[in-house]
């Protein structure tokens, strides 16, 4: 909390913005929710993973471990991302060039692995690097940059939407084509939010979402697994006994309480306790990974589930802030986009956990086990810091006083300045 | 750009907050709307899985106490490669005590398998060897298996296990769910560190059977040496004692060592004493004589004119010397082992009263003995479709019926012991787990002829051995008994080279002890019962009264009148 001490913060009635460079020149309040959410990660995947890992390695930590040295690389990511002035992204060259690495490795992936879990090629080494995470991250940057540099000229039709499309479409296209459609969606969703908030039309917005719709429908359907999780989930909206599989254990997860007492209903307010999961012992597939969520409920209840959506909520919350207080468009694009991109991962993990959509395997972002995905999205964090160091120097120049006044509150070091007595509604 | 962005961020934000809101309101209601009940049992079924723990069978015992059935154990043995931390050592170790190759073994620690298996049945002494030396990341699993120390004594009664703990035939058949004691099928929790349910089995009975190994033992040699003797294909000896029902032996040729069932023709498990049916012929005479002298249609010392020829309803009754005998009195009947007596005697007694005479004897039905597989006889009445008139005479003398050997030696049994029908059981007694005994009692299952009519028979039968000099008479010992010649049927007729030649008698005949039957099927040398059967009862009655310890007839005379 020494940050919001600092006596170099910009004061309202001061025109003057001199940021001194300080070590938490940035938004706090933002590293504390994602430390939470680690901490809370690292935590449930101890607990999903020392019985397996016991079995296959004969040490309860081995997974653990591996976790931990993700986290170390991903902490490594976020400190240089946090240092570096993130607007050198905004260089087309560097921002093309990313975007250019991302789809050689995608394309790579496509010819040369072999690896065939899950009947998807996802990974380099054997599982060991999936560049289908970095890539989430690379079209963010790389949207962001381009709608960034060509916001004037987003209304125009031919010019904002096509070349729009068929960028987006090259990336997806390759990662459709692991298959892996769960990806492959969070960044459609993700980019088409970025067109929308860069200042896009009405039009063009439902036209690109159609267009998705029905692209997006098309390719499910050619893909046999798709179609079946589909019809499954049809079914499961009915009646959850005819759900998958996966979803029953994730049900049963859920429901603990009440099923573990001979099957009484018994709302399961605060789980069965930390670390006593049934369900995590081989029954639930992808306990430490996609399921997480399920287990969290099932050892901790709503409250714990309760407790990971509302950090969720919070996280995005500050990147919304980052957002509208980055010092330029390309910084404001960037951060919104990280912040829906978690936003809608996070959501379709809890859905597809809950049988609310059809099931799809996604990681629950720094839940989950997996190091590619922490590797990235611990990164992602470094930008938004990275942002946040650079705030726009004249915010109070913002016209829309009320508006800019209603946000202040909400913002850690706007909290001081709120005290002065300016808020009014 | 700005103002545009914080708008439609805010929009955003909503929608965001919205769907949160949802999966929140989604989240809830999920713990009021399912089924718990059902997802309960879905969990419980996968949490838990059943483990049958079987306990010790029980084992099984001769009348002495010799040990004919018990439980050896097995080792499975093999290795999880990842939990082995010193492989070479390890290797060395195994390979020492289990004669594998070194190299196969350090290829085995090279699987990423989680469980390699080495040996599936390795000795005790191998199993016991490993498990001592506690070698972390080798599994040594005991399976228990069933032993047989004496092989092929006694197979036929005793049956087998078979690879599913169940017993199979006879003894292991009959009595399998006593010998397995209470077999627990308890609920055993997948999830680590969760108690599982108890082991509350009960182990199972001890039985010993009525069999003397050694009786047992000369009647499989002496059967073995027979069947050599007169070429025989096949045969039975069965040693009954009369006034209990206990069976002392029960030997059939060929026969199969209950270790090596696997590997075994199935058809040599049925055991022929009680699973095969045959025409008993002459020794049926002896019915035929009981009934008759039960009805009082004849006296022991009556006479009838034996005719070559009698013809019953255009069925021609002839005798095996095709010739008549002029008049002759029951006991020649018996010794002449003549058809058309026989015939003419159960034409007296009229199909009413012989019938009811056969169920009298329980002939043609289930004995009820102890053994798995025993089967029906086959004896068609009056009223049945497929019965003649001419049944009435052939059946007589054992022909158009078919009956097991062990129907027919309790049916003479009942004769040797003042006409009451015994249980013929093969357990004399069992112990169970918690060291009660129980002792099988003699039962009677009913009253076949008077006491007075089986003397009767009983010295009829020994005169017309002695009369006929039989070849089945013993040195020293009064006996009384019957041969008898079966034709074999076959499609259209009778077999008209082989036959079964069988002999049962009892002795001494002043109290019996002993009832033995000899069946040689299609013996060679001779086809007659009179020159196979006959002189192997014999040769084998005189070294079972030497078993038995009954002393000659005239020790016993001197005895009882010393007294």
């Amino acid at each position: 909390m020494t940050a919001v001490s600092q006596p170099t913060q910009p004061d309202d009635s001061s025109p003057v913005a001199a940021p001194a460079p300080t070590l938490f020149d940035f938004d706090v309040y933002l590293l504390l929710i994602v430390a939470a959410l680690v901490a809370f990660g690292l935590l449930m995947v101890y607990s999903t993973t020392f019985d397996w890992s016991y079995l296959e390695y004969g040490s309860p930590v081995r997974i653990f471990l591996n976790q931990l040295r993700s986290l170390g690389i991903g902490i490594v990511g976020l400190v240089i991302a946090w240092r570096f002035d993130y607007r050198i992204l905004r260089d087309r060259r560097v921002a093309l060039g990313i975007m250019i690495v991302t789809i050689i490795a995608l394309g790579t992936l496509l010819i040369l692995n072999q690896n065939t879990a899950f009947g998807a090629q996802r990974s380099f080494y054997q599982g060991s690097i999936q560049p289908g995470e970095a890539a989430k991250l690379a079209v963010i940057i790389y949207f962001a940059a381009w709608l960034a540099s060509r916001q004037d000229q987003l209304q125009k039709i031919g010019y904002g939407l096509i070349p729009f499309a068929i960028l987006l479409g090259l990336v997806v296209g390759l990662i459709v084509l692991q298959p892996d459609l769960s990806t492959a969606a969070i960044i459609m969703l993700t980019a088409w939010t970025l067109f929308f908030l860069a200042g896009a039309n009405i039009f063009q917005i439902v036209l690109a979402a159609g267009g998705a719709v029905f692209v997006g429908w098309t390719v499910s359907t050619q893909f046999d697994y798709a179609r079946d999780r589909l019809i499954a989930h049809i079914a499961a909206m009915q009646d959850l006994k005819q759900a998958s599989w996966h979803v029953q254990q994730a049900i049963i997860a859920f429901t603990a309480p009440g099923t573990r007492a001979g099957g009484t209903f018994s709302p399961n307010w605060f789980g069965v306790g930390l670390g006593q999961s049934r369900q995590k012992f081989g029954f639930l597939p992808a306990a430490h990974t996609d399921s997480i969520f399920a287990i969290i409920g099932e050892e901790l209840g709503l409250f714990g589930n309760l407790v990971v959506i509302t950090l969720f909520v919070l996280f995005v919350w500050r990147a919304f802030v980052i957002a509208r207080n980055a010092q330029e468009p390309f910084g404001a694009l960037l951060a919104a986009g990280i912040g829906v991109w978690v936003a809608y991962e996070a959501m379709l993990n809890v859905a597809v956990m809950t049988a609310v959509i059809p099931f799809t395997g996604v990681p629950l972002p720094f839940i989950s086990y997996g190091g590619s995905h922490l590797v990235t999205v611990l990164g992602a964090v470094g930008l938004l810091m990275s942002i946040s160091r650079r705030r726009s120097p004249r915010q109070k120049q913002v016209t829309d006083i009320g508006r800019e006044r209603t946000d202040r509150p909400r913002t850690g070091r706007m909290d001081r300045v709120g005290r002065s007595g300016r808020i009014e509604y | 750009m700005h103002e545009t962005l914080s708008r439609r961020l805010g929009f955003i934000g909503l929608i965001l907050i919205s769907l949160a809101g949802l999966i929140v309101y989604r989240l809830v209601s999920l713990q009021f709307e399912i089924d718990t009940a059902y997802f309960a049992e879905t969990a419980l079924t996968e949490y838990t899985y059943k483990v049958t723990s079987r306990p010790p069978r029980g084992e099984i015992y001769d009348r002495n106490g010799l040990l004919l059935a018990t439980n050896a154990i097995e080792y499975e043995i093999g290795i999880s490669p990842v939990l082995i931390y010193d492989r070479e050592g390890t290797a060395e170790k195994l390979s020492e005590i289990m004669g594998l190759p070194l190299e196969e073994l350090e290829e085995a620690m090279a699987s990423p398998q989680q469980y390699v298996l080495l040996e599936r049945n390795a000795p005790a002494t191998v199993g016991q060897k490993i498990l001592e030396l506690d070698l972390d990341g080798v599994v040594v699993t005991p399976t228990p298996r069933r032993y047989y120390p004496h092989g092929t004594l006694c197979s036929h009664v005793i049956g087998f296990v078979a690879m599913d703990d169940i017993g199979y035939y006879g003894i292991e058949g009959y009595y399998n769910n006593i010998l397995q004691g209470e077999v627990e099928v308890d609920d055993q929790s997948r999830i680590p560190f969760e108690a599982t349910g108890g082991q509350g089995w009960r182990s199972g009975s001890d039985l010993y059977l009525t069999i003397d190994s050694e009786i047992q033992y000369l009647a499989e040699t002496t059967l073995a040496d027979a069947l050599v003797e007169h070429g025989a294909q096949s045969g039975t000896i069965i040693v009954l004692q009369p006034q209990t029902g206990e069976i002392l032996a029960m030997a059939s040729l060929p026969t199969f060592d209950p270790n090596q069932f696997t590997t075994t023709d199935a058809s040599l498990f049925e055991n022929p004493a009680i699973n095969k049916q045959y025409e008993p012929g002459s020794v049926f005479k002896v019915v035929t004589m009981a009934l008759a002298l039960e009805e009082g249609v004849v006296e022991p010392d009556s006479t009838y004119n034996d005719t070559d020829m009698l013809e019953v309803a255009g069925v021609e009754i002839r005798n095996w010397d095709r010739q008549g005998h002029g008049v002759m009195t029951m006991t020649d009947l018996l010794a002449k082992s003549l058809n058309v007596g026989a015939a003419t005697l159960s034409l007296r007694i009229g199909p009413i009263d012989f019938y009811q005479g056969l169920d009298d004897f329980m002939l043609g039905e289930r004995t009820g003995i102890d053994l798995e597989g025993e089967i029906t006889g086959m004896i068609r009445r009056p009223g049945n479709e497929n019965w003649f008139e001419s049944d009435l005479a052939t059946n007589s003398f054992g022909q158009g019926l078919a009956i097991t050997p062990l129907q027919m030696i309790t049916a003479v049994g009942a004769v040797a012991n003042d006409g009451l029908l015994m249980q013929p059981h093969m357990v004399t007694r069992r112990i169970d787990p918690d060291g009660e005994t129980s002792d099988s009692e003699p039962w009677v299952l009913g009253r076949a002829i008077s006491a007075e009519t089986a003397s009767d028979l009983t010295r009829m039968l020994s005169t017309a051995l002695r009369q006929e000099s039989s070849d089945a008479l013993v040195e020293g010992y009064a006996i009384a008994g019957k041969t008898g010649t079966s034709e074999i049927p076959i499609p259209g007729g009778y077999d008209p080279e082989k036959t079964i030649a069988s002999f049962v008698g009892y002795g001494p005949i002043d109290n019996p002890q002993f009832v033995v039957l000899i069946k040689l099927d299609k013996p060679t040398s001779s086809r007659w019962g009179s020159q196979t059967a006959a002189p192997v009862f014999s040769q084998f009655v005189s070294r079972l009264v030497v078993l038995m310890e009954i002393p000659p007839d005239s020790v016993r005379g001197s005895l009882a009148s010393g007294q």
